[in-house]
């Protein structure tokens, strides 16, 4: 009986596979169509004589469709009531592919977002972390934002951030490894206990707040309010355990050709979130 | 409603059943019971009557998971943030509490044949004492059995146990029990509210809300998070059966990350043991660098050494811990055989009517309704201080008398005149038949 079992069990997850393979590839399939209305609509409206011969309905399809880009392009946070200040790219996927986590780092920079952190479990951005910065870089200048140029900085490395670089409002990009995680929570331990050694403080001085403090060392930048998580697996992977205490959790299946509709999706989700803080 | 729901699968759940143990099957669960109020604002019902409701579902819940042999379940039950919410709730809440926790106590023996043990995860001491004393004595009550595990997140966020873990710490370096250099991430794990517990596999948060809300920051970071749109008085077994399918598909790739961490865990310790043993050496002071292998011998030597003295601070923790919750206990047993003893002692008196109130009112206000609607004078209810406590209240205006109570006072008013009259009459009619009579 249980070899039956487990022949069900068998199927039943290759079943699972394969349904989960079908979506990907119809995602893809359909972003490609997607993407040709796309192209089409925005060569219909540059050269709007080539419409005379449509008709009606099809113009007016159109013409929504362009206005609909033209808003999005030109006002990205228009259409969201609200915006993280803080953002994590949570990469769960064993082939990283550089050049689409510079578009999102630059994506998120475009629509305002301030602090931008990028986590994998395997450290791979922390060790080719100029590698990236060249992409992102490079993206930008692809993009034309030169307004404003971001400084990849570690969470861990101490004073890397400058404190008028925070107070200029300039956009700060943080790659993070699971040395930032635990690591990091184990280490503030360690250093508190010196300093009840050493008879400085005493075990009733820690609390909440003040183990906080001792997390950031002064400096100021908020908890993510949102993770947009790529890959498969469902799981944070030591993902700043302390700070992710309010933090929204956005699956999206992979980073590796990921759209800019999909990014405006991710965060108009994050929009309709409602937080109750326990009440 | 009890804790242990006795009751069989029907045939096709317990061949899915059969069919998801035929893979890897979590190990320990934890549940964000979301959705109780939305469930009761979506069926037009009390407030409490959704928390209740949630509470009959955790019993089958657990049913559920000890028939998938899932035998540990952690389940959020009241965050410290929660007492922000409106009094009356947080009232209501605690009382509902209470009402559980003492019925964990009268299904004491049901709790044994089926092995369970209770743990209460949380800072107990935000409660009020008469809770904490009931919780302490449900724990100590099922401590020893060790067939399957709920642990009960009450007056609980993840940051506090955290920094609860570090006081812990802190506390041991100046009992002089550990160094500060032995703090590491196995020894915080340790010494967090869960440490008696394998760290969650699967996670479920209910009602769609996609964060963890300070509940188990720590424990999950190589856990399954499942996150479902149902809200929690509608969980099914088929909700259940599907956030294990997604735990499976998962799990090849968590155990993997798992792994990892594991490895990256020791070589932090090596690497940490390394630099006390270098600066024990220089500090020592004998200056010449010693060779590889007497080097590689003094650290085995000193990695021996700090496992014993965690070892045995945290032996002392738990006999620390152990004994906040037996004093609790015995404090609550010898509480209770007081008030046995001597029923009328004033004080203790005084804490029964302190520490219930909310019941009392409810059964007041409906025996009260009850007493106006149906008809009305003739079933004076009983004379009970209750009933006393209501009409002070009513007199001080604390209760609201409802607007269909004016009729009744009218006919009470107008019964009272009645009556005053009538006695005066029969008063009237005495004197005189005294007057009348002759002397004799």
């Amino acid at each position: 009986m249980a070899l039956v079992y487990e022949l069900v069990w068998r199927m039943l997850h290759v079943l699972l596979h394969i349904h989960r393979t079908m979506v990907t590839s119809l995602r893809v399939l359909l972003r490609n169509w997607n993407g040709q209305t796309w192209k089409r609509a925005v060569a219909a409206l540059l050269t709007p004589t080539t419409l005379a011969g449509f008709p009606d309905t099809k113009k007016k399809l159109v013409l929504e469709i362009g206005k609909r880009a033209r808003s999005r392009c030109l006002r990205p946070s228009g259409f969201l009531e609200k915006l993280p200040v803080h953002i994590g790219l949570l990469i769960v996927e064993e082939q990283p592919s550089y050049t689409d986590i510079a578009n999102l780092v630059v994506w998120c920079m475009a629509v305002g977002i301030s602090y931008v952190s990028v986590y994998d479990n395997h450290g791979v951005f922390r060790k080719n972390d100029t590698l990236l910065l060249e992409k992102i870089v490079r993206q930008q200048d692809r993009l034309g934002l030169d307004d404003s140029k971001y400084n990849v900085e570690f969470l861990s490395n101490g004073n890397a951030v400058h404190q008028d670089q925070i107070v200029s409002g300039q956009p700060v990009v943080k790659v993070l490894s699971p040395e930032d995680g635990k690591h990091s929570i184990v280490q503030a331990a360690r250093r508190f206990c010196r300093s009840v050694e050493k008879k400085e403080r005493t075990s009733k001085d820690i609390d909440v707040p003040m183990f906080d403090a001792l997390l950031r060392e002064s400096k100021n930048i908020p908890d993510p309010e949102l993770v947009m998580k790529f890959g498969p697996v469902d799981s944070t992977l030591g993902f700043l355990p302390w700070h992710i205490r309010l933090t929204e959790f956005v699956c999206l299946p992979s980073h590796i050709d990921v759209s800019y509709e999909d990014f405006l999706v991710a965060l108009q989700r994050y929009a309709t979130c409602e937080q109750r803080q326990g009440k | 409603m009890s804790w242990i729901r006795e009751g069989e699968l029907n045939l096709i759940e317990r061949l899915s059943a059969n069919v998801l143990k035929a893979g890897p099957v979590p190990k320990h669960v934890a549940f964000i019971m979301d959705g109780n109020r939305r469930f009761a604002r979506k069926k037009h019902v009390d407030r409490q009557e959704g928390h209740s409701q949630g509470f009959n579902k955790l019993a089958e819940t657990l049913r559920w998971c000890l028939q998938l042999d899932i035998p540990e379940v952690t389940v959020y039950a009241f965050s410290i943030e929660n007492f922000n919410r409106s009094r009356e709730e947080v009232d209501g809440l605690m009382e509902l509490a209470k009402l559980k926790f003492l019925r964990l106590l009268d299904e004491r023996e049901k709790l044994e044949r089926h092995g369970v043990c209770i743990r209460v995860l949380g800072d107990l001491t935000l409660l009020p004492l008469d809770l904490q004393q009931l919780i302490a004595k449900a724990v100590v009550a099922t401590r020893e059995h060790n067939r399957c595990f709920l642990n009960v997140c009450f007056a609980y966020t993840s940051r506090h146990e955290m920094a609860n873990a570090v006081r812990e710490m802190a506390w041991g370096v100046e009992q002089g029990l550990i160094k500060a250099s032995d703090v590491s991430e196995a020894l915080l794990s340790e010494c967090l509210y869960s440490s008696n517990s394998p760290n969650p596999d699967l996670l479920i948060r209910t009602s769609g809300e996609v964060r963890l809300s300070d509940f188990l920051l720590w424990q999950t970071s190589h856990s399954c998070l499942v996150f479902q749109s149902v809200l929690w008085p509608e969980y099914s077994f088929w909700n259940l059966c599907d956030a294990v399918i997604q735990y499976q598909c998962n799990h090849a790739s968590i155990t993997k990350a798992r792994e990892l961490h594991q490895d990256e865990q020791r070589r932090q310790q090596l690497e940490a043991d390394y630099a006390c043993v270098a600066e024990l050496l220089h500090h020592h002071g004998n200056g010449k660098p010693a060779d590889a292998p007497r080097r590689q011998e003094a650290v085995t030597e000193y990695g021996v050494r700090r496992e014993a003295r965690v070892k045995d601070f945290l032996e002392a923790l738990r006999n620390k811990r152990d004994s906040f919750l037996t004093e609790l206990a015995s404090q609550a047993t010898k509480a209770a055989k007081g008030k046995k003893a001597n029923p009328a002692e004033n004080g203790d008196a005084k804490t029964e009517t302190s520490s219930s109130p909310p019941y009392w009112v409810s059964t007041l206000c409906v025996s009260s309704t009850l007493l106006f609607t149906t008809d009305m004078i003739i079933r004076l209810g009983r004379l009970t201080p209750g009933y006393f406590r209501l009409l002070q209240r009513q007199v001080a205006g604390e209760v609201q008398t409802k607007p269909h109570d004016r009729a009744v006072n009218q006919i009470a008013m107008m019964l009272a005149i009645v009556g005053l009259g009538m006695s005066y009459y029969s008063a009237k009619q005495m004197t005189e038949k005294v007057r009348n009579q002759p002397p004799p």
